[in-house]
């Protein structure tokens, strides 16, 4: 397909060599400065705003626009987007609210990636990037889109569903432009494909392999034959089905990786006493430009020395996986001065956080996930740890904590502590529980937060909490953008606070809160500004939502019933959110859209 | 709506439990599987109105204040809670031990239902722990007797829901996911719970002996009187015709 602009150009150099050249009008010049301005201009904030000054800037930045995206896949149609915006090279897709990601949300929902892949398929042929998030994609879509886009250079699936290893062999087989592949939490059916033998023989130009989430073997002599046949590989995550043994042999081909995911860390069979296990640490000591290590899916924690040599000069560390203690925390955990970003069991205890805090003085982002994730587990990890974390990292920005027992006081001593927090989440996993060793709600805690943390824009809460927690949160939250609630509040009050004073308010998920139709009908002003509102397991009624659906024509309101469920009036789950299409076609029969 | 309130406010909660907002909705109760699709009803949904998690520990006499109600029931978990996705969850599930009980046994012993692919293996080392109490197979129909104590032993177990089980029925990883504790019962004791129930059953043998005595009793009152009265026929006529004519 010609592209106008160059169509244009061709006509005024013609123009110019006949001599015919004739100055083109005031207008014209200005919608061509504003074009050749606008290139540079990549948030779609800046853009969004560009857009309403007038029709003819309107009509610019959408010839411009480069990388489109959808937040929620159905708020507007394929054909509407392409409509608008004509010359797209990457496109950003998110499906599902992230509550489906705990099996709250009935499978075949929704979200399918095919109505996109079809409709782009033949309007956006010069597509370069696809980036998926919680979308249903087939192993169709995935052949389709190896078929239309010649350019076809980058692939990263998030936390979607739907395909297996033959529609991952088509990527391979057809894009030979690939440089990024990219699967991050996927479900990916094994059909028993070797789609890694699929890659181009003559050499690739991959830059970025990410794999870890498969759940079945793959080829490994073929893995390493591709990994000596990429010269620009940087990236590369492996999933547990790879041995240390075999993640030495990958290594030493590609010294030059600066992401690498470990695989399971462990040897696959029992290594004989005579045998000479391969020098890892070596390995590792030659891969100087590595900054981020994940993986150690079913670690052995005998060869966690191997990592040492690399430790300076992480900036990335998930141990996410890794049931690991805390002495053979310490042990690594004292090399990594420059660490930002740690995810860790809470295996490593308390203590083990006191280790980190003491050296990772860079940390901007802590996740600590339980190893033992149920609601009366032991929790090994408690407000000592946060409170050690709060007064060691100070320039922390992002923390996911779970925990069994927690105390206002840890949690008020980090909102003055990390004056930088953007992200505060803190999952208390026990429901209801109160401060523990005052007994009181955990309301100051959380209040602290949204008053001392002034760039905070996403929260989760748990734990014992009343009305007045959400009422901090509505008068101290103005710069909030994402709110997960779970078993928290009083009455109604709690939820009016938070949509009466949220004014950034995008996303809310909230299940089993004592929230009701009068609350609901509290933010009627605000819907439109939004994202989603997710309620689950709440005190909302028919009649309730009914009234939402009536008094706002641009929300789609859907109530999603339990399967099982008998009584066909009653419904589990409310998600509705703004659209500029009629209500989607492809819902199941589950789902009720008012 | 359906009738999920949320959780009373603390004030009301020693007031009474009450659990006719207890809804359970039954699903599988098998684990999570690789590479296939994850069931929204692949998990068992109990919702439980009950107290204060952390009321449990410090003031157990709170909730046993409130007259007729129930001790609160054992944890168990709800659908999305914690919110953490599935592929993390079974980081540290390399193991699982349950306690074995043998009936007439002393002591219990522990197995790690990890360490076996299939029931087979089970048996077999639960056969090898527990060598003198041979255990019924049903899944070969192998019935090994024990000479000395003449009876043999059907294992079960205890599921999530606490109800008791025969092994073999679920497949095995379902089975490992909902076991809580085994227990080898002795055959006569399990009644209901296997295809040779009658036989093996207390009723069988009751009605055996049962049989027996009225076979007893039938040969006793009715055909040894011919034998005693030596001229049998005759004398077994006239008495029998009197006895009709009395009783016409």
């Amino acid at each position: 397909m010609p592209e106008p602009e160059v169509d244009t150009r061709r006509r005024e150099i013609a123009g110019v060599l006949t001599g015919e050249f004739q100055s083109p009008s005031p207008d014209q010049v200005l919608e061509n400065v504003l074009e050749n301005v606008l290139l540079f201009l990549t948030s779609r904030r800046d853009r969004n705003a560009v857009s309403l000054v007038c029709k003819s800037w309107y009509r610019a930045e959408a010839l411009t626009r480069s990388d489109l995206f959808i937040g929620n896949c159905y708020a507007v149609s394929p054909r509407r987007a392409i409509e608008r915006f004509r010359r797209v090279r990457s496109v950003v897709l998110k499906g599902k609210p992230r509550f489906a990601d705990f099996n709250l949300m009935p499978p075949n929902w929704g979200a399918y990636f095919t109505p996109w892949v079809t409709a782009m398929a033949t309007s956006y042929p010069w597509l370069e990037k696809v980036y998926l998030k919680r979308m249903f994609v087939t192993d169709r879509d995935l052949e389709l889109l190896a078929q239309s886009f010649p350019a076809f250079k980058e692939l990263v699936l998030v936390c979607c569903d739907g395909f297996g290893t033959s529609g991952l062999a088509g990527i391979a087989s057809k894009c030979r432009q690939l440089r990024v592949l990219d699967l991050i939490e996927d479900e990916v059916a094994d059909d028993e494909v070797d789609w890694i033998s699929c890659f181009p023989e003559s050499g690739t130009c991959l830059e970025s392999l990410i794999f870890d989430c498969i759940e079945c073997p793959i080829n490994f002599e073929a893995l390493e034959r591709l990994v000596a046949r990429s010269p620009s590989l940087r990236k590369l995550r492996l999933n547990r089905y790879v041995s240390i043994g075999q993640l030495y042999r990958l290594m030493i081909r590609a010294p030059q990786l600066t992401h690498l995911g470990s695989g399971s860390f462990s040897s696959s069979d029992i290594v004989a006493q005579g045998d000479q296990e391969p020098d890892y640490i070596s390995a590792f000591a030659a891969c100087r430009s590595l900054v981020c290590l994940s993986g150690f899916r079913e670690i052995i924690p005998d060869y966690l020395p191997a990592i040492y040599p690399v430790c300076a000069n992480l900036t990335s560390l998930n141990f996410s996986y890794a049931n690991i203690n805390t002495e053979q925390l310490k042990s690594v955990i004292c090399h990594c001065h420059k660490l930002q970003i740690f995810w860790v069991l809470d295996s490593v205890c308390d203590e083990g956080l006191q280790a980190v805090a003491a050296t990772c003085k860079e940390l901007r982002e802590l996740r600590v996930f339980p190893i033992d994730a149920r609601e009366d587990s032991e929790g090994p990890v408690s407000e000592v740890g946060l409170q050690a974390i709060s007064e060691g990292c100070r320039k922390l920005q992002s923390i996911l904590y779970f925990c069994q027992r927690m105390t206002n006081a840890a949690v008020i001593a980090m909102s003055k502590n990390c004056s930088d927090l953007v992200v505060f989440r803190l999952c208390i996993m026990g429901r209801h529980r109160p401060d523990h060793i005052t007994g009181e709600p955990m309301d100051e805690g959380f209040g602290a937060i949204v008053m001392n943390c002034k760039k905070l824009t996403r929260l989760a809460i748990s734990g014992l909490l009343t009305d007045k927690a959400f009422s901090y949160i509505g008068k101290y939250g103005k710069l909030v953008r994402t709110l997960s609630v779970a078993f928290a509040g009083d009455s109604d009050m709690g939820l009016k606070y938070v949509l009466e004073g949220c004014p950034k308010l995008q996303k809310l998920e909230i299940r089993d809160s004592p929230f009701g139709d009068a609350a609901l009908r509290s933010g009627l002003h605000h819907y439109y500004n939004m994202r989603f509102l997710w309620m689950s397991s709440c005190r909302l009624s028919r009649q309730g939502c009914e009234e939402i659906a009536r008094a706002m024509p641009g929300l789609v309101v859907e109530v999603i019933r339990n399967e099982n469920e008998e009584d066909k009036d009653g419904f589990e789950i409310l998600y509705m959110y703004r659209s500029l299409e009629r209500p989607r076609i492809d819902a199941p029969e589950f789902v009720t859209i008012l | 709506m359906s009738p999920q309130l949320a959780k009373p406010s603390p004030e009301s909660s020693s007031a009474g439990l009450h659990f006719n907002d207890t809804e359970l909705t039954l699903g599988l109760p098998g684990a999570t599987k690789s590479g296939t699709k994850r069931g929204f009803s692949d998990t068992v949904d109990l919702n439980l109105r009950g107290p204060c998690n952390t009321d449990h520990a410090s003031n157990p006499s709170e909730n046993d204040v409130s007259g007729d109600s129930k001790p609160p029931p054992a944890k168990t978990q709800i659908v999305g809670w914690p919110p953490v996705k599935a592929s993390r969850k079974n980081v540290a599930k390399i193991s699982k031990y349950v306690k074995v009980a043998v009936d007439g046994a002393p002591y219990l012993r522990k197995v790690d239902l990890e360490m076996y692919g299939s029931y087979q293996q089970l048996l077999g080392s639960l056969e090898d722990m527990f060598s003198c109490f041979p255990i019924r197979n049903y899944l070969n129909e192998r019935k090994l007797m024990d000479p000395v104590k003449g009876s043999d032993y059907m294992p079960t177990y205890e599921d999530r829901d606490g109800d008791w089980m025969l092994v073999g029925d679920v497949p095995w990883k379902m089975f490992v996911e909902s076991c809580k504790r085994l227990r080898l019962m002795k055959s006569t004791e399990a009644i209901g719970l296997g295809k040779e129930f009658f036989f093996s059953s207390f009723f069988f043998k009751f009605f055996c002996e049962l049989l027996n005595y009225i076979l007893l009793i039938f040969f006793f009152f009715f055909l040894f009187p011919f034998e005693i009265c030596g001229a049998a026929p005759r004398a077994s006529q006239k008495c029998t015709s009197t006895s009709g004519s009395k009783s016409l």
